[in-house]
């Protein structure tokens, strides 16, 4: 009995799609892929190029890895899946943890991986190459992620975070007509950030410093800062008297203000 | 006979759908479909999937609801409506809005929600190809679960930069001492100032103060010093975090620090950091330290000279106001 329309997947399974008519599915050492092994596939790796084809079957005791390679790259995106349960799809990433496609089977389908011997089992473009129309051009134009020096990865919405002295501010000018925003950096320093740092969150006090020194008597008070310079000069006026017997002295440690005089003898 | 197009075999098998999972979807009602998840959709093919949910049928249209347990897109529905008449395997096409799915809203399917893309930028997008239109305006209202086949989605969440989002984190600011008065900041001091959202297109980086700009094309590099001096120099004010960030009331700077010419570094030409006020032979100091007041007496005590100094009252005034802003004790 001929079923007149079978189901896709049904419909697969004795062909070689998702790989091309003219696919051998065997390596140079003899290994056959079955047909049926896979059963559908969408193949996007960010930047692949012209046909694209099954490149490598890392398998080893408990797992086994699948690459994707073009014409430029043999390692262009991976996807590891257990052979002790394997899964229904195999998910396949580049090197950077991005999304490159699917391949899609069963279970019992990627088992046939646990007869394969443990090792590397290579295929060329000729031997397992898949059909144009599973594999999906991702040109790698724009800004496709941000890599860090400790190898940290950013794609999506990134957000850019001053800190510690840092300012990040944006404008947007015109070139040749066209408005481009600007992202400005300044580093313009927290002079309090290494106090803090240094004393934690919990002991950390801002410095403080005399600002202002206020001399007052009776209901006259007289407020001084410290200018520019910085300094308060303490000074004897000789106003009210010519013979003050006032004096302020300077110490190492501030200032000695006494009166001169005979002292009172006493015992 | 002629073979069989791919759409008209398709809308004899569950295709799009997984055969087997497809009930109670006719396999007449669509013929193919696609969809990509972008970023801020969450899709994982290992966990998610996206499942064709609902068939809403109205007199003069109908609609499919598919939906996805991808985090991003949660309560988010893709939402293709096909107007009674048209052809037979016309193709729809779709994008979620960043509104939640209502169900029980005929005319807001999907335009109602929560957006997981802060540009407010589809984050799912899709196309349909309907099949029998004759069937399907005949059509009853449909609900289930059916899956799509895996290999028709593709996700790029991950996948590239969507946007840059610029944000200052809160400058080390100021405090008054214990019992003083907080400072009176004219805005809302937060962690983390957000200062841009949604940069795309063409972007430049541009040196600022005190920063330098390396750019390395052979490794595709951007290195960002810091040196005094470099960029646009050193600056002469102070530089914003926000737009609206002022100085506290009483205050010159941004971080509500004394400047170095608003503090009294030395007395006399004396700078010590614990400065001693000593009262030597005839003068009596005393030290008033909760109303940071130093009183110097000069009394002339065990001095022979004993003139007749009228009593005079001691300064007792205070010069602290009423307003919570002024610099003084707390109530």
């Amino acid at each position: 009995m001929t079923i007149r329309y079978p189901q896709w997947r049904e419909a697969n399974e004795t062909i070689k799609y998702p790989f091309e008519a003219n696919a051998t599915l065997v390596n140079d050492s003899g290994l056959p892929l079955l047909e049926g092994t896979f059963l559908d596939a969408r193949l996007y790796p960010i930047g692949g190029q012209e046909r694209m084809y099954l490149s490598q079957v890392t398998v080893t005791a408990n797992q086994a890895t699948v690459y994707i390679g073009d014409e430029d790259e043999d390692q262009r995106a991976s996807g590891t899946f257990s052979l002790i349960s394997p899964p229904a799809l195999i998910k396949l990433e580049d090197a950077y943890g991005r999304p490159a496609g699917v391949i899609v089977s069963e279970p019992i389908r990627l088992s046939i991986f646990q007869s394969w011997g443990v090792g590397t089992h290579k295929f060329t473009a000729a031997q397992a190459s898949f059909v144009a129309a599973v594999c999906v051009p991702t040109p790698e134009v724009g800004v496709r992620g941000i890599l860090l020096e400790d190898g940290s990865f950013f794609t999506g919405e990134v957000w850019l975070l001053a800190e510690e002295g840092i300012v990040l501010s944006d404008e947007t000018t015109t070139i040749d007509g066209v408005p481009v925003n600007v992202i400005r950096v300044d580093v313009i320093g927290d002079p309090l950030f290494r106090r803090k740092l240094c004393a934690g969150d919990i002991g950390f006090s801002t410095p403080r410093f005399v600002e202002t020194i206020t001399f007052a008597k009776s209901s006259n008070a007289i407020l001084c800062d410290a200018g520019s310079t910085g300094n308060v000069h303490i000074g004897v006026s000789n106003l009210a008297a010519q013979d003050t017997i006032m004096r302020i002295r300077p110490v190492p440690e501030g200032l000695v203000i006494e009166a001169v005089g005979e002292k009172v003898e006493g015992p | 006979m002629a073979k069989p197009g791919f759409y008209n075999e398709n809308i004899n098998i569950s295709y799009p759908l997984i055969f087997g999972e497809d009930a109670p979807f006719p396999s007449w009602l669509i013929a193919d479909f696609g969809c990509i998840m972008l970023p801020g959709s969450g899709f994982d093919a290992d966990e998610h999937t996206v499942k064709l949910t609902r068939v809403n049928h109205f007199a003069w249209m109908t609609e499919f609801i598919f939906t996805t347990d991808a985090p991003g897109l949660l309560g988010q529905a893709l939402v293709f409506r096909i107007t009674h008449g048209e052809d037979d395997y016309t193709t729809l096409y779709a994008e979620s809005t960043g509104l939640p799915y209502d169900p029980t809203d005929s005319n807001n399917p999907g335009d109602s929600s929560s957006d997981s893309s802060l540009c407010d930028d589809p984050v799912w997008e899709g196309w349909l190809v309907v099949g029998d239109v004759s069937k399907i305006a005949n059509g009853d209202d449909i609900t289930g679960a059916a899956p799509v086949e895996p290999a028709l989605i593709q996700s790029l969440e991950g996948g590239y930069v969507s946007s840059l989002n610029l944000a200052n984190t809160e400058r080390t600011r100021a405090t008054t001492p214990e019992d003083c008065r907080d400072y009176c900041w004219p805005f809302v001091p937060e962690d983390v100032y957000v200062r841009t959202t949604c940069l795309v297109g063409d972007i430049r980086l541009k040196t600022g103060y005190n920063s330098d700009l390396g750019h390395d094309p052979l490794s595709n590099t951007l290195t960002l010093h810091a040196r005094v001096g470099a960029g646009e120099g050193e600056p002469c004010g102070d530089t914003k975090l926000t737009d609206d960030e002022a100085p506290p009331t009483g205050r010159t700077t941004y971080d509500g620090a004394p400047r170095c010419d608003e503090i009294v570094r030395s007395i006399n030409g004396v700078t010590k950091q614990f400065f001693t006020i000593g009262g030597g032979s005839g003068v009596t100091v005393t030290p008033v330290p909760s109303e940071h007041k130093v009183i110097i007496d000069m009394g002339l005590k065990d001095l022979a000279l004993c003139p007749d100094l009228s009593e005079e009252s001691s300064y007792e005034g205070s010069s602290f106001g009423p307003d919570p802003c002024d610099c003084g004790p707390t109530p």
